[in-house]
């Protein structure tokens, strides 16, 4: 019962992160609105993310949308040389004169359909995106979620878990979070850039025991 | 201003338990229901302390009770009141858990490990209850010098958890015990963990001695160890005893503790060799002890006693030691394993390289060349043993380099001086020093007789100007 309540959690934090760095609108501040409460009687404060994770969905909600969209376009879109803190793992990981951000992107589409997901046509050319890999991972907590209820084995999506987050998210995410900690150009994405790096510290830790666990299963 | 909530739970009465600088509240059933507190705390309450019964309680409840108060879970002060056997015993509990609490230094989220559960079953993992987490290390990279050699933390870890890797001191979390051995083996304090921080434990450790009325000894356990506190000593917690220096197991004696030691979690073995390093450090501390109340013919007294001293950090040994010697004493102990090392030079087999120099992690060993020559000098105040430079010295073998586990307080009292003095000849072309008179003299006597212009050459002009 607890280990679906932490899948739910974790889905419902990966959500959160994924629309916290889409472009701002009015569903999401709404969306953000609920997040706290829901987090708590998911026992977020069990987890040392939880401070963390419960002050973003916070700071997220109260943020006024306009400033919200000019700090998400200063910070992630424009600017003299490209964005402050682009916020694409190609960007992070690869050299786009030697075809790097295509290999790149191919790999994570490749990998998106092993796990037996489909990006949407708006996703696909921006499959390294932050807000597209959190998507990735909330969708696969939420099967995480859907097998731990039915008492199925979750050992495969765990493994699909293991490997978005080892190969790709820990990759380049902590970087990118502190980069746009240091920019500090709205307190909202300072604070989203904090619990998601609070968060991966943890998933680091937190997939291999859950991992292990699965392989007892049996 | 502290919060304190003692658990009721049993016959002792707890309400003699008062401190200024804490608010002390008595509750019936805090173990089962230690959620009771949340709407207690008042704003003007940074830290919490909780008396507890520690086989009664989740501590992971407990730990996410704190940050759902916004407070940090490794700064909460918890202690077992189980074993405590008078109410003096629990108000010095009490008082040492405010003082360290109010220490902490702060966590970030790479400094916290989720500690997998004893009870951790095949369908059950974490189904128990809240996680337990607990402060794990971090190396500061901007003053780490693995660079220069030193890897005296990935040789200390019982768990493999620090490498050398990719020209960096490479962490893994997952594999770390968070044992704390790393923390006292770094020999230029780079590496913090926040459940062992020397100055938050040696506050827990002043307030103890300060505010018990009698003589009361100070007894370190490990965080996973189940021993119950004796009359007239006190538990102070360390992520585990294998951590433990010479230097941290005597300067409670001489900040006023009537007697100090160390237990081991396990009975058997810890499986990681963890114990049988406290027993050699044990072992250390015992014979340095025997030489310094010889000495005095008593209990020592401290020559500085300030209270802005930190004796708990690193390379504590040596200072705690010269502090206690009696200075006309020349007091001189060997030991087995300690963090303390004299390094001796032959200068007739040296030839001045400087290597040692390079690798030494805390500077003991330094060297400087000018017009004449090179000079190598030692600190021995600086030497944490680490055998770094006996293990690069190209000439070790014909004894050039030797370094013995002992404290000499008259070679401390020499503060840093000349080891070894080399004359180098200088370039005939820019004037400057071309290499050690010795090293020469070692080349040639490597490349043997046919070497007579090769010498000519690399002895008459240094390395700038060789191809003029």
């Amino acid at each position: 019962m607890t280990l679906e309540r932490l899948s739910r959690l974790r889905q419902g934090v990966y959500r959160l992160f994924g629309a916290g760095f889409s472009y701002p609108t009015r569903d999401l501040l709404t969306a953000a609105g609920g997040a706290p409460a829901l987090f708590e009687g998911l026992g977020v404060f069990d987890y040392a993310f939880g401070p963390d994770v419960h002050d973003a969905a916070i700071v997220l909600a109260e943020a006024d949308l306009d400033e919200l969209s000019v700090a998400y376009v200063a910070l992630f879109e424009a600017g003299v040389a490209g964005a402050a803190c682009p916020p694409s793992e190609s960007a992070h990981r690869s050299n786009a004169r030697t075809g790097e951000v295509a290999t790149l992107q191919s790999e994570l589409k490749r990998m998106v359909m092993r796990f037996g997901l489909r990006l949407d046509e708006d996703a696909e050319d921006i499959a390294d995106h932050i807000a597209t890999e959190m998507d990735v991972m909330a969708m696969l907590c939420r099967r995480e979620t859907e097998l731990r209820s039915g008492d199925e084995s979750v050992a495969r999506v765990l493994a699909s878990e293991s490997e978005l987050l080892s190969d790709h998210l820990l990759r380049w995410v902590p970087g990118f979070s502190e980069m746009v900690r240091e920019a500090d150009r709205h307190i909202a994405y300072s604070t989203l850039a904090s619990a998601v790096r609070s968060l991966l510290a943890h998933e680091k830790q937190l997939l291999p025991l859950l991992v292990g666990e699965s392989r007892g299963q049996g | 201003m502290t919060a304190v909530f003692l658990c009721n739970d049993d016959e002792v009465p707890r309400s003699a338990v008062e401190l200024a600088n804490a608010s002390v509240t008595v509750l019936n059933d805090l173990c089962l229901n230690p959620r009771q507190i949340i709407p207690m705390i008042s704003d003007d309450e940074t830290s919490l302390v909780m008396g507890i019964h520690s086989g009664a309680v989740n501590l992971g409840a407990v730990q996410a009770i704190a940050r759902r108060l916004g407070w940090d879970p490794l700064s909460l002060g918890v202690f077992d009141m189980a074993g405590a056997v008078d109410d003096e015993q629990v108000r010095l509990a009490t008082a040492a858990s405010v003082a360290r609490s109010s220490h902490f230094p702060g966590s970030t989220p790479d400094q916290v490990k989720l500690l997998p559960s004893d009870r951790t079953t095949r369908r059950g993992l974490l189904s128990v209850g809240a996680p337990v987490y607990v402060g794990a290390p971090m190396v500061d990279p901007s003053s780490c010098v693995a660079g220069d050699g030193c890897r005296a933390c990935a040789a200390a870890c019982p768990a493999d958890a620090l490498s050398w890797t990719g020209g960096a001191i490479e962490y893994s979390i997952n594999a770390c015990i968070a044992c704390g051995i790393c923390v006292t083996a770094c020999p230029i304090g780079a590496i913090r963990n926040p459940s062992a921080d020397p100055t938050a434990i040696e506050a827990e450790i002043r307030t103890v001695i300060t505010e018990s009325s009698d003589p009361i000894g100070i007894r370190y356990r490990c965080r996973d160890s189940q021993v119950d506190c004796e009359p007239g000593w006190h538990l102070v917690e360390v992520p585990c005893t294998g951590m433990l220096t010479v230097g941290w197991l005597l300067a409670p004696r001489f900040l006023g503790a009537a007697a100090s030691d160390a237990v081991s979690c396990s009975v058997g073995g810890c499986g990681l060799a963890n114990d049988q390093r406290l027993e050699m450090t044990l072992r250390d501390s015992a014979r340095a002890s025997e030489a310094l109340w010889s000495e005095h013919g008593g209990a020592p007294e401290l020559s500085q006693t300030s209270a802005e001293t930190v004796w708990l950090a690193h390379r504590s040994t040596g200072r705690v030691l010269e502090a206690a010697a009696p200075p006309a004493s020349g007091l001189a102990i060997s030991f087995e394993a300690t963090d303390v090392g004299l390094v001796t030079i032959d200068p007739t087999m040296c030839t001045a390289c400087e290597m040692c120099a390079q690798v030494c992690p805390t500077d003991a060993l330094a060297s400087s060349v000018n017009g004449s020559g090179v000079h190598i000098t030692l600190d021995p105040r600086l030497c944490v043993a680490c055998g770094q430079c006996v293990a690069t010295c190209p000439e070790v073998d014909k004894g050039a380099i030797s370094l013995s586990r002992q404290f000499d307080l008259s070679e401390w009292q020499l503060g840093r001086r000349e080891v070894r003095h080399e004359p180098t000849p200088l370039c005939e072309i820019c004037g400057q020093p071309v290499a050690p008179a010795a090293m020469l003299s070692r080349i040639e006597e490597m490349l043997g007789e046919d070497a007579t212009a090769t010498m000519a050459m690399i002895s008459r002009r240094c390395v700038s100007c060789r191809g003029r």
